[in-house]
């Protein structure tokens, strides 16, 4: 079918191929550097088993892990950022607005102040779980005030109560921190300051399911997110189950931040700049600048860890501040073209 | 015939009812108007005949079937919706928002049949948007959006078609064109059009049957003979209307107007009474 002209078809596997390189040069800058050198020459030697034992740990070890659970996390916030962007007709829209980020730190902060444990080995995992929990906990909350029982989901009253409640929790947060031990708040605010903290090879595991499963539901999807986003009338006009698809797509969004999130910590703005970059790119059809937004959103978190790891010694800014560096003042520019 | 039937309808935002126990039916295959004073009701009518906005009680049936219990996508290949002008297809081609209109034909992926291609490019040729085909919605004027939306609703083939105010925003020519493009689908193609529109005149040129409203009811509905009349606008419109003939197409016409004298109009008796009270309270 003739319906995009084909330099548009071409453009967009121009630009795949383009961020899917920009990808792998990233990776291997990324491999190369931190705060113990290993240097370009010895990569392939490496990969190929010939490496020394220090060698080995530091790419197989730290590098790669980090590097790939960051490329994933950003990958399924651009995809919750972009259905998130369609449901709620916003293009401000980000996963953080309804409540994944907060909810997560919450639940982290109170089980890890309050519960009497240490940071071992076991615990570190259970940590994603008790994050993910905490932000469908408040998903659902906030979805219950903005839900009408004769029009179903209300878009704006989410976004609205999502901000709400998201500011409510993190002033909570502070509370309980100000009076908890020196060493616990740290963690806690590296978490929220989205330090990926998890970069090991099981949490790659855990989130590789998730996003093998909802980048194609997604792209299933595509055109009932062409129409919601659209207008409410006309999708309801071309028979589109509003209620059903909000709920449904509502929740892919939140599966998929929440597990990027509570593997990463707090993560502001990839959802809303990569999605709306690509839809700059190549127009704002699902069909075609989803796979550009879900793409874009891996490199940048990469980018964003990578430069903010090597930025100051020997611990680096965390992901998040960097992402927000760049992120804020985008999400200004936005706000002020509209 | 009448496949569309409306029974002592009611339709409310949150606590305000706006239509009161509306009996209407739809002509098949002719053109419908719905007219009346800002605020009346013929918009909420629209969208409920349309499942946009639910109602509170009533019955609203498309073949016999209350519209609330047949499958949305089933409801889409019988009736097309065209709401008022939406901004929201920036950065969309024309060939891609037309394309929207296959929805309720399509399944799984979406992907475009041969059949899908075929009818959107038919749509397109009927609208004469087939030129803009490849170009940005947003890039067009008013008229052209306008008629790409209809290739929009035509691309859903069904044989009723609701458009909302079709005509705001344009100028006078366009808005001729655009009634004349749903006068030749109604002739050529015999669909059933139903449409709310603001000028009287237009109305009564295009409309085989006009449901005149005033606050949420019927006042009046019938040929074009039998609404467009002295006493009906009198009641609709609050004015003293002046019907004669069109000389060209010899429809009833309203040919001047004025306010109706000695009575003032209902917003501004809100207000006087709204300073009264703040007099009585000072």
């Amino acid at each position: 079918m003739d319906l995009i002209r084909p330099t548009r078809i071409r453009k967009k596997r121009m630009l795949i191929v383009l961020f899917f390189l920009f990808i792998v040069i990233t990776s291997i800058v990324s491999m190369g550097l931190g705060y113990s050198s290993l240097s370009y020459s010895r990569l392939i030697p490496t990969f190929l088993g010939e490496g020394t034992f220090k060698e080995e740990f530091v790419l197989f070890s730290i590098r790669l892990p980090r590097i790939v659970i960051t490329i994933l996390a950003g990958m399924a916030l651009a995809l919750a950022g972009a259905i998130l962007q369609a449901i709620t007709s916003n293009e401000l829209a980000d996963p953080g607005i309804i409540g994944i980020n907060s909810g997560a730190g919450m639940a982290i902060t109170l089980f890890y102040l309050f519960l009497p444990i240490e940071l071992d080995h076991s615990f570190i995992y259970m940590l994603p779980v008790v994050g993910f929990i905490g932000a469908l906990l408040t998903v659902f909350f906030i979805y219950f005030f903005s839900f009408n029982k004769t029009v179903g989901l209300q878009p704006v009253k989410l976004v609205i109560t999502g901000v709400g409640v998201s500011m409510a929790l993190s002033g909570f947060m502070v509370v309980l921190m100000s009076g908890s031990e020196w060493r616990k708040v740290d963690f806690v605010a590296k978490w929220l300051s989205g330090s990926i903290w998890g970069s090991d090879w099981p949490f790659v595991i855990a989130m590789l399911p998730w996003l093998l499963i909802l980048i194609p539901f997604s792209l299933f999807k595509a055109n009932r997110l062409n129409l919601l986003n659209l207008s409410e009338p006309v999708a309801i006009g071309v028979g589109v189950n509003l209620k059903r698809e909000r709920f449904v797509l509502l929740m892919t969004s939140v599966a998929l931040a929440a597990t990027a999130v509570s593997v990463t910590g707090g993560i502001a703005f990839i959802g809303l700049m990569a999605p709306h970059i690509a839809k700059v790119l190549i127009g704002p059809r699902h069909q075609l600048y989803l796979p550009i937004a879900i793409l874009l959103g891996g490199w940048f978190l990469l980018l964003a860890d990578t430069i903010g790891r090597n930025l100051v010694e020997p611990d680096g800014i965390a992901a998040g501040i960097v992402t927000a560096l760049i992120g804020a003042p985008y999400f200004i520019y936005l706000l002020l073209k509209k | 015939m009448v496949r569309l039937l409306v029974y002592d309808l009611n339709v409310s935002y949150e606590e305000n009812l706006i239509v009161k126990d509306l009996n209407i039916h739809i002509p098949d295959k002719k053109i419908t108007t719905i007219i009346g004073s800002n605020g009346c009701g013929k918009s909420t009518l629209l969208k409920a005949m349309t499942r946009i906005i639910p109602y509170r009680a009533g019955i609203i049936a498309f073949d016999g079937v209350r519209i609330e219990d047949e499958d949305t996508k089933s409801l889409a290949k019988k009736m097309a919706i065209l709401p008022q002008i939406t901004e929201n297809a920036v950065g969309l081609t024309v060939g891609e928002l037309v394309s929207y209109g296959r929805h309720p034909y399509q399944k799984g992926w979406g992907r475009l049949t041969q059949k899908d291609s075929e009818v959107i490019d038919w749509a397109l040729e009927v609208t004469g948007t087939a030129a803009y085909k490849y170009q940005l919605i947003d890039t067009l004027s008013g008229g052209q959006r306008q008629r790409v939306w209809i290739a929009m609703s035509l691309a859903q083939e069904t044989e009723m078609i609701f458009l909302d105010e079709p005509t705001t925003y344009l100028d006078i020519a366009h808005q001729l064109e655009i009634l004349m493009l749903l006068q030749k689908l109604n002739k050529e193609q015999e669909r059933t059009i139903v449409m709310v529109l603001h000028d009287i005149n237009q109305a009564a040129r295009f409309a085989d049957y006009i449901i005149a409203l005033k606050d949420g009811q019927v006042v009046k509905a019938g040929s074009v003979e039998e609404v467009i009349q002295r006493e009906v606008l009198k009641e609709v419109f609050q004015i003293d209307a002046e019907i004669g003939r069109d000389i060209r197409t010899h429809k009833p016409m309203c040919i001047s107007y004025d306010l109706l004298k000695g009575e003032e109009c209902p917003n501004e008796k809100v207000t006087y009474s709204d300073t009264s009270v703040i007099n009585a309270r000072t």
